[in-house]
């Protein structure tokens, strides 16, 4: 190539220190990238020998992960090694860290160019000189990078990591484990106490199945759901006939008080009526064990209980005094209020199956959410989607039935006394639906009915005929009266436009005055 | 041909009187130290500076100054609604003869100076602006059938109002872009105040000397034009006057949003002549990509035509040139 500078001049001497330099400088960051890159590598493996993989799919994705992160070492690698130092790169790099101001870079383009000017020349000497008091050392330092060494710090602490981690992790999965499976084995001994309380075989059996599934680790989520639903289903069955038999004994012990206060009042000396109820009482029982029972614990269903109770209270009293039972204190009756007792003792024990399949639903529940990796937020919206319609805003009010209540509407805005400024004349309107309409724009309008006004036109000539040949609308009064209204109106506009005038001459005077002074002329000398 | 030797003394030389010029109209003119080199870089450059403030702030005295130190022809002209373009070129005028001869004779405008102040030059018509067209761009005057050239060197300085925009006529884009430099003229500091009342308020007024010729302007004009520029930092000027233009491709979001039409080819000479006049200031016998970045907000900043989105947002043309200068690359020799 040929060049304006003497060969070997001190600008090409300098230059190709620095570009040697810059070359090893890179060779040196490369080498070390990818040393970089494999002690990544072998802790990112080390990571994955310790969280035991055994799930394929998370195999997979980490398998993939590692071959990325492979990859873009390699496409790094690659970029670095396709900028090539060059004379020109060494000549920018000098020229940048020395503060030279192009001075380098100029120089190596104008030595490159067959003309030389005196101007030229005399930059090319100016360029030797400042390259020649250049240091390639400073300006090129063969270093590693900054990055680098924050990098280095990064691997070692993530290997210091990998080296705590797996102790840290049994201990920790130890702690969690024991701590879940008491809390698991206490909540099991209160249902499995609950579920003894039961009278019902059947309904003890599914309780007892849908707990074992529960406690079980292996069992599917599927099995665990079927066989609760199932619990819940039985449980429910109970509830229903125990809930029948509890109005059968409501009536059962409201007769039972009758027949005691129409005893106290002096007609307890008729045996027939004792017998009766007696015989009423026993019909009843029986029937009450054919029918299938059920109760459910709303509030209504409550006040009935406890309405219930007070009256086998009373029922077992009358049964048990002999002042009172005179017409009872055959052995009979006495067996019909220990049937009564029993009766209220399996009440207690649907009480126990109802607690029982509670607490075992909130068991499932809690399993749920140990188990799966949904947040609470997507938990609840899972939740939601399985029961569409809930929280879905009502139409007419805005409230919101929602899981435990409803979410009314009124509640989500803070309501003062009065409507707000902003609230008037709105469209939009209050929270709670209220819609006050913005004012009606425009003058006031009348309906056609009472603008115009039908009005007939009768036939002429035959007396006493007062039929119609045709009809027309004609101006109704009131539109009259609107229209002369509106007349006046606008005559006191057109005077106050008038006074309003900067001429101040009236409008009909106007051209009068025009034409006098159009008409002015200079009198002619006498 | 010159030598090395001659060269270093021609740079020199330069600085020198540059520095002579500077610090003689410093002493009329408190601070201003930007604009007084940009109106000398335009001078010797070769091209026609169009200073913006606001009134008061020394625009008329700055080139007054200038020309009592330059040792120049000056006139002035204010520029008024029903200025006539012959009120500026000069118009014929019947001349009578000792001999009763009628001949018709030029007479010459204000034009034929070599520094012209063109006090506010937006309040005349676009007619009259016009007239002022041929005189930049071509240094001569065609009056009638004829073309007379203008003496060297022929500066004109036009001032520009910003504030009072009612009753006047935008520059048309053409003549802006005849301007070398757009200069904005900023209000003074408290201490520059305080000099300027000290200075102005007293008995006797500092009086500058003339300090340099014509000839000298014009040796110094051609030293300017001899810095060699390497093909690299001229690639560097070509791309920022690129990146003004919103349809190229390189051009930074701001422009495509922003701008309707970027800068012309004179934009690019007005990088490469005025960043050779900074590189001789520098003492450099080179150009380089910080001598470019330092003329272009004044090279630049009149040759940008901003779209209404811009205007409606405010955005700035020296907004605009400062996110071309912050995204173009430097070059890579």
């Amino acid at each position: 190539m040929a060049t304006n500078l003497p060969s070997p001049s001190p600008l090409h001497q300098r230059l190709n220190e620095v570009e040697n330099r810059l070359r090893w400088g890179r060779r040196l960051r490369i080498a070390a990238w990818i040393l970089c890159a494999f002690v990544f590598g072998a802790v990112l493996i080390r990571a994955l020998g310790i969280t035991q993989v055994h799930q394929p799919l998370w195999a997979v994705l980490l398998l993939l992960g590692i071959l990325g992160f492979f990859g873009f070492g390699t496409a790094l690698v690659r970029e670095v090694l396709r900028q090539r130092v060059g004379l020109s790169e060494a000549a920018r790099v000098a020229d940048a860290r020395g503060g030279l101001h192009d001075e380098l870079t100029s120089a190596l383009w104008f030595d490159r160019q067959p003309d030389a000017s005196s101007w030229i020349s005399a930059h090319l000497a100016r360029a030797a000189r400042t390259a020649g008091g250049l240091n390639p050392g400073a300006v090129a330092p063969v270093r590693l990078p900054r990055s680098l060494w924050g990098a280095a710090v990064l691997a070692v602490l993530f290997y210091g990591l990998t080296a705590v981690a797996p102790s840290m992790r049994e201990s920790l999965a130890r702690l969690e484990e024991s701590g879940a499976a008491a809390e698991q084995a206490r909540n099991a001994a209160q249902i499995r106490a609950l579920i003894k309380q039961t009278d019902n075989p059947d309904v003890a059996q599914k309780l007892e199945q849908a707990l074992a599934a529960l406690e079980k680790k292996d069992a599917s989520s599927q099995e665990k759901r079927k066989l609760l639903a199932d619990a819940k289903e039985a449980v429910e069955q109970h509830n229903m006939e125990m809930n029948s038999m509890r109005e059968g004994l409501m009536q059962l012990a409201e007769r039972l008080r009758n027949s005691k206060e129409k005893s106290g009042s002096g007609e307890d000396g008729n045996p027939e009526r004792a017998d009766r109820a007696k015989e009423l009482l026993e019909r009843m029982m029986d029937q009450r064990a054919r029918q299938p029972h059920s109760a459910d614990l709303d509030p209504e269903s409550l006040a009935r209980e406890q309405e219930l109770q007070k009256l086998l209270e009373q029922a077992s009293k009358l049964g048990g005094n002999d002042e009172g039972g005179r017409h009872l204190e055959s052995a009979q009756p006495k067996a019909v209020v220990g049937r009564l007792e029993k009766i209220a003792k399996s009440l207690e024990a649907q009480a126990a199956g109802n607690s029982a399949i509670r607490q075992l639903s909130q068991m499932q529940q809690l399993q749920v959410q140990q188990t799966t990796v949904q947040s609470a937020g997507r938990y609840s919206q899972s939740q939601a989607q399985q029961n569409p319609l809930e929280g879905t805003p009502s139409p007419d009010s805005g409230n919101t039935e929602m899981k435990g209540g409803i979410m009314f509407r009124t509640a989500a805005v803070a309501r003062g006394d009065k409507p707000s400024e902003s609230q008037e004349g709105s469209k939009s309107g209050a929270a709670e639906g209220d819609s006050q309409a913005d004012p009606v724009l425009g003058k006031k309008e009348s309906p056609l009915a009472v603008k115009l006004k039908k009005e007939a036109i009768r036939k002429e000539g035959e007396e006493g005929e007062t039929g119609a040949e045709g009809w027309y609308y004609s101006e109704s009064r009131a539109q009259q009266s609107q229209v002369e209204l509106q007349g006046v109106r606008a005559n006191t506009r057109y005077a106050q436009g008038e006074a309003m005038d900067p001429e101040q001459i009236s409008v009909k005077h106007r051209q009068v005055v025009k034409d006098y002074f159009l008409n002015l002329h200079e009198a002619k000398p006498q | 041909m010159i030598g090395v030797q001659d060269v270093e003394k021609q740079m020199d030389k330069f600085r020198e009187n540059f520095r002579t010029v500077r610090e003689e109209v410093g002493r009329v003119i408190v601070g201003n130290d930007d604009n007084i080199a940009g109106i000398m870089t335009c001078l010797l450059a070769r091209g026609h500076v169009l200073l913006e403030g606001i009134p008061g702030i020394g625009k008329t005295k700055l080139v007054q100054t200038l020309a009592d130190v330059l040792h120049l022809k000056f006139s002035r002209i204010q520029f008024t609604p029903d200025l006539m373009p012959s009120d500026i070129i000069g118009t014929n005028m019947v001349h009578e003869t000792d001999t009763g001869r009628k001949t018709m004779e030029f007479q010459r405008g204000p034009v034929f100076a070599n520094l012209v102040l063109a006090d506010e030059i937006n309040r005349a018509t676009p007619k009259t602006q016009s007239a002022l067209l041929e005189a930049m761009q071509e240094n001569s005057v065609s009056v009638a059938g004829q073309t007379l050239p203008l003496e060297q060197p022929f500066f004109v300085l036009a001032t520009m109002n910003p504030l009072e925009m009612e009753g006047t006529y935008p520059l048309p884009e053409a003549q802006l872009d005849r301007f070398f430099f757009k200069l904005k003229l900023g209000f003074p500091s408290s201490d520059a105040l305080h000099q300027i009342v000290d200075r102005t308020t007293s008995q006797s007024e500092p009086v500058v000397e003339r300090i340099m010729s014509q000839g000298s302007i014009l040796e110094m004009r051609e030293t300017a034009r001899s810095v060699p520029v390497a093909r690299p930092v001229q690639d560097y000027a070509i791309r920022v006057t690129l990146g003004t233009h919103p349809e190229h491709g390189d051009a930074p979001d701001m422009t495509k949003r922003y701008v309707r039409f970027g800068s012309s080819p004179r934009g690019t000479q007005a990088l490469i002549l005025g960043a050779k006049v900074q590189a001789l200031l520098a003492g450099r016998a080179h150009v380089s990509c910080d001598d470019i970045r330092a003329v272009a907000l004044s090279a630049l900043r009149h040759r940008i035509l901003l779209n209404f989105e811009a205007e409606a947002e405010r955005i700035s043309s020296d907004t605009i040139l400062e996110n071309i200068l912050d995204k173009t690359p430097l070059p890579k020799a």
